[in-house]
C-alpha cells in the first residue's frame, strides 16, 4: 500500500459492484439515447466531447466519458468568494498536468442556491441560465466541467427536465433566442471531482515524491454533497454510492475511513446556513459526533461547496456545547494540488479555512509560512 | 422518462381532489414524476434531518398531496415547507422513487408567488440583490464577520486581511480577485441575466417578495439597454448566419 494504488482500485470495484444492484422499483432511465433521439429529431443540438476522453462507470454499467482536455471552467460563486482556494487549486492541477483550460468572465452563477433557498426565479429562468451558461462552453469550443456541487446537482435535473418536457424545453429555447443563442445541451454534465478522480494516475504519477510521502497514511473521512449523488442519482461515477473523493485520495495514498452518519446532509440547507443556523449548527453536531468517535480522522475530505462551508465554520461554535472539533476541511483538489508540490497557502488557499489547517500541513511536512 | 408518460397515481388524485393550493400544486409537471404512491414506511422521515429538528415530515408531504388534505396542506404552505433543507434524502432512498423534496420546491415557487413568503425570506435581501445585479449568488464583501459571530476569531482574522491574501491567491488570474461579486462578471453577461429573469416571468415573481428590487433591476436594464441590444443584434445575426 506504499502509494494506495492496489487498495484504491479494490475499493472502487467493491463498491462498484454494490452500487449496480437495481432496486425494486428501478426503471433504467438512459439520458444519453434520449438525447440522441432528440438531437436527431432534430430537438435539441449536443455539445460534443473535444478532445481525449475517458470512460468511467456510472449505474447500471452505463459509460460516461470525462473529458480531459479543453475545459471550461464553470465556477462557483460560493467557492470564489468563500473558500478561493478551490477555484485556484482547480487551475492549479491542470496548468500542472498541461490541460487547457478557460476562466470565462461571461459566465453567470447557476442560480440553484437562490432557487433551493427561496423559491424566487422559475424552472424556465433556472434552465435558461443553465442553458445560457452551457453555450458559453460551445461556442468557445471547449467542454462544460462543473466545480460546485449545487451547479453540478441543478445542471443534472435541468438536462433531465429539458430532454424530458417539451414545453419547457420551447419556452427555454425562445429565451434563448431573444439572447442571440440556442439550446445546446452538453453531451456530458462532469463535476471537477470526477475528473480530478478519471485523472487519478496523471496526478499520481506528476506528484513531488515528497509529498506522497507526507500524504501517506493520513487518515480521513469523506463527505459528498447532497446535491452530487442525491438529487439526480443516476448519472455519477461509482453507481449510487459515490467513489471520486476517497477514490482519488486514497490512490494518493490516504487511508480511507468509514462513519456511520456517511449519508446524513452536513446541515447546509441552502437556506438554514443563512437564516436558521441552528438547525445547521445541530446536523454538524450530529456528523462530527460519529466523526470524533467512529474514527478521529486527520482530515475530513469534501467535494461540494456549501458542505466544505459548513464543516469548516461549524465547528468552533460546538464548543458551546462542551465539543472540541478541530478537522481540517480538505477539498479533493486541494488535496491533488498539495500532491503537485502547490504552496498550500498561495496555490491551494488553504488559509482562507478557518477551521485550521496548520496541524495537518505539519503532520505532512508541508512549510507555510 | 417520455412525455407522454401518464402517472396513473397522480391523474386519478387530480380528478378527485380540490382545494386552491392543492390545484396550483397540481400543475407542476414535476408532481407526476415525484409521486408514485406511498408505502407510508417512514423511510424518508428517517433520513430527513428536517424531521430530525422540526415539526416536520416528508412522508406527511406525499400523503397530504395524495390525499388532497388542503388543511395540512395550507400549514405546509404557510410555513413548514421553509424547514426542508432540499437535501434530496428522501427522493434517495424512497423505495417508491418519491420526491417530497421537488413537492417541496414546487410549494415554495407557489408561496413565493402568492404573497406568502415575506416572512421565511426577511433576511434574503442581499443574496436576491446580487443575484439580479451582479449575476453571482454570493461575494468576498458579504461574509463580513459581525453577520457570522459563530464562525469564530479566524473569521474576524480572515476579513481584515482577506483582499490582501486574495491578491496573493490569484496573481496572474484577471477578474478573480473582486469584492463585490464572486468574480469579474461583465455588464453585458449582468443584462443577459436579468434578460432571463424579465423574459422568463422571474422577474415579476421577485416584485411580490422584493418590489423595489424590480425597480433596481429595470432601471439598471434601461441605462445599458441599447449598447446591449446591439451586441445581441451581432449575436443574433451570427446564429442565423451560421444555420445557413
Ligand atoms: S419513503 Fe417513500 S414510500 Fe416510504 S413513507 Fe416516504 S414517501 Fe412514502
Ligand atoms: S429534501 Fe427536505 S424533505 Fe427531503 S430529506 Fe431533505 S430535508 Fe427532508
Amino acid at each position: 500500500m506504499s502509494n494506495g494504488t492496489s487498495l484504491s482500485y479494490e475499493i472502487n470495484d467493491v463498491k462498484t459492484g454494490i452500487n449496480h444492484a437495481k432496486g425494486m422499483n428501478y426503471h433504467v432511465h438512459d439520458i444519453r439515447a434520449e438525447m440522441k433521439k432528440l438531437e436527431e429529431e432534430g430537438e435539441i443540438k449536443i455539445g460534443h466531447i473535444i478532445g481525449p476522453y475517458k470512460e468511467e462507470e456510472v449505474m447500471y454499467g452505463i459509460k460516461k466519458k470525462v473529458p480531459l482536455d479543453m475545459h471550461y471552467q464553470h465556477k462557483s460563486c460560493g467557492q470564489c468568494a468563500n473558500l478561493p482556494g478551490v477555484p485556484r487549486s482547480n487551475f492549479y492541477y491542470r496548468d500542472k498536468l498541461g490541460i487547457k483550460y478557460y476562466n470565462d468572465m461571461q459566465q453567470t452563477s447557476c442560480t440553484a442556491w437562490n432557487y433551493h433557498a427561496s423559491g424566487l426565479g422559475n424552472l424556465v429562468q433556472l434552465a435558461s441560465v443553465a442553458a445560457r451558461n452551457w453555450h458559453r462552453a460551445y461556442e468557445e469550443g471547449y467542454n462544460f466541467t462543473i466545480h460546485c456541487v449545487t451547479s453540478f446537482g441543478n445542471y443534472l435535473e435541468m438536462r433531465h427536465l429539458l430532454v424530458g418536457n417539451k414545453e419547457l424545453r420551447d419556452s427555454v429555447k425562445k429565451v434563448l433566442a431573444s439572447l442571440g443563442r440556442e439550446l445546446v445541451i452538453p453531451e456530458e454534465i462532469v463535476h471537477d471531482s470526477e475528473i480530478a478522480y478519471a485523472l487519478r494516475d496523471k496526478i499520481l504519477e506528476a506528484a513531488d515524491p515528497k509529498r506522497i510521502e507526507g500524504i501517506n497514511g493520513l487518515r480521513a473521512v469523506e463527505h459528498y454533497g447532497c446535491h452530487f449523488f442525491k438529487q439526480v442519482s443516476d448519472d455519477i461515477i461509482g453507481g449510487k454510492r459515490p467513489i471520486v473523493v476517497g477514490g482519488l485520495a486514497s490512490h494518493l495514498g490516504v487511508k480511507m475511513e468509514e462513519y456511520s452518519k456517511w449519508f446524513m446532509c452536513c446541515g447546509f440547507g441552502f437556506r438554514h446556513i443563512l437564516v436558521n443556523r441552528e438547525f445547521t449548527r445541530s446536523a454538524q453536531n450530529i456528523k462530527l459526533k460519529a466523526i470524533k468517535q467512529e474514527v478521529d480522522p486527520d482530515m475530513i475530505l469534501v467535494n461540494c461547496t456549501g458542505c466544505g462551508t459548513t464543516f469548516d465554520k461549524t465547528q468552533w461554535i460546538q464548543k458551546a456545547v462542551g465539543e472540541d472539533y478541530h478537522y481540517p476541511v480538505v477539498f479533493y483538489s486541494q488535496l491533488a494540488a498539495l500532491a503537485l508540490g502547490a504552496h498550500p497557502f498561495k496555490e491551494a488557499g488553504l488559509n482562507f479555512h478557518v477551521t485550521p489547517v496548520e496541524p495537518l500541513l505539519d503532520k505532512m511536512g508541508i512549510a507555510y509560512n | 422518462m417520455s412525455e407522454e408518460n401518464k402517472n396513473p397515481i397522480t391523474d386519478a388524485i387530480e380528478s378527485t381532489k380540490g382545494g386552491h393550493f392543492y390545484k396550483e400544486i397540481m400543475k407542476d409537471f414535476r408532481i407526476k414524476e415525484s409521486l408514485h404512491g406511498c408505502l407510508n414506511c417512514g423511510t424518508c422521515v428517517a433520513n430527513c434531518p428536517a424531521a430530525a429538528f422540526y415539526d416536520y415530515s416528508p412522508r406527511e408531504v406525499c400523503q397530504m398531496i395524495i390525499e388532497g388534505d388542503e388543511e395540512t396542506i395550507e400549514e405546509y404552505m404557510k410555513g413548514k415547507i421553509w424547514n426542508c433543507a432540499q437535501c434530496y434524502s428522501c427522493k434517495y432512498r424512497c423505495p417508491k422513487e418519491n420526491s417530497a423534496a421537488d413537492i417541496v420546491m414546487a410549494m415554495r415557487e407557489i408561496a413565493v408567488r402568492e404573497g406568502l413568503a415575506a416572512e421565511a425570506l426577511a433576511g434574503y435581501t442581499r443574496i436576491a440583490k446580487l443575484v439580479l445585479t451582479r449575476g453571482n449568488q454570493l461575494a468576498p464583501d458579504m461574509l463580513s464577520p459581525d453577520a457570522f459571530p459563530d464562525w469564530g476569531p479566524r473569521m474576524i482574522e480572515l476579513s481584515s486581511k482577506k483582499m490582501e491574501m486574495r491578491e496573493e491567491l490569484f496573481e496572474g488570474f484577471p477578474g478573480m480577485n473582486v469584492v463585490d461579486r464572486a468574480w469579474a462578471a461583465e455588464d453585458y453577461t449582468i443584462y443577459e441575466m436579468q434578460k432571463i429573469w424579465e423574459e422568463s416571468g422571474a422577474l415579476e415573481k421577485v416584485g411580490t417578495v422584493f418590489p423595489f428590487l424590480v425597480d433596481i433591476v429595470q432601471d439598471d436594464m434601461d441605462d445599458k439597454k441599447d449598447e446591449m441590444e446591439a451586441r445581441i443584434q451581432e449575436k443574433k445575426a451570427k446564429l442565423e448566419a451560421s444555420k445557413k
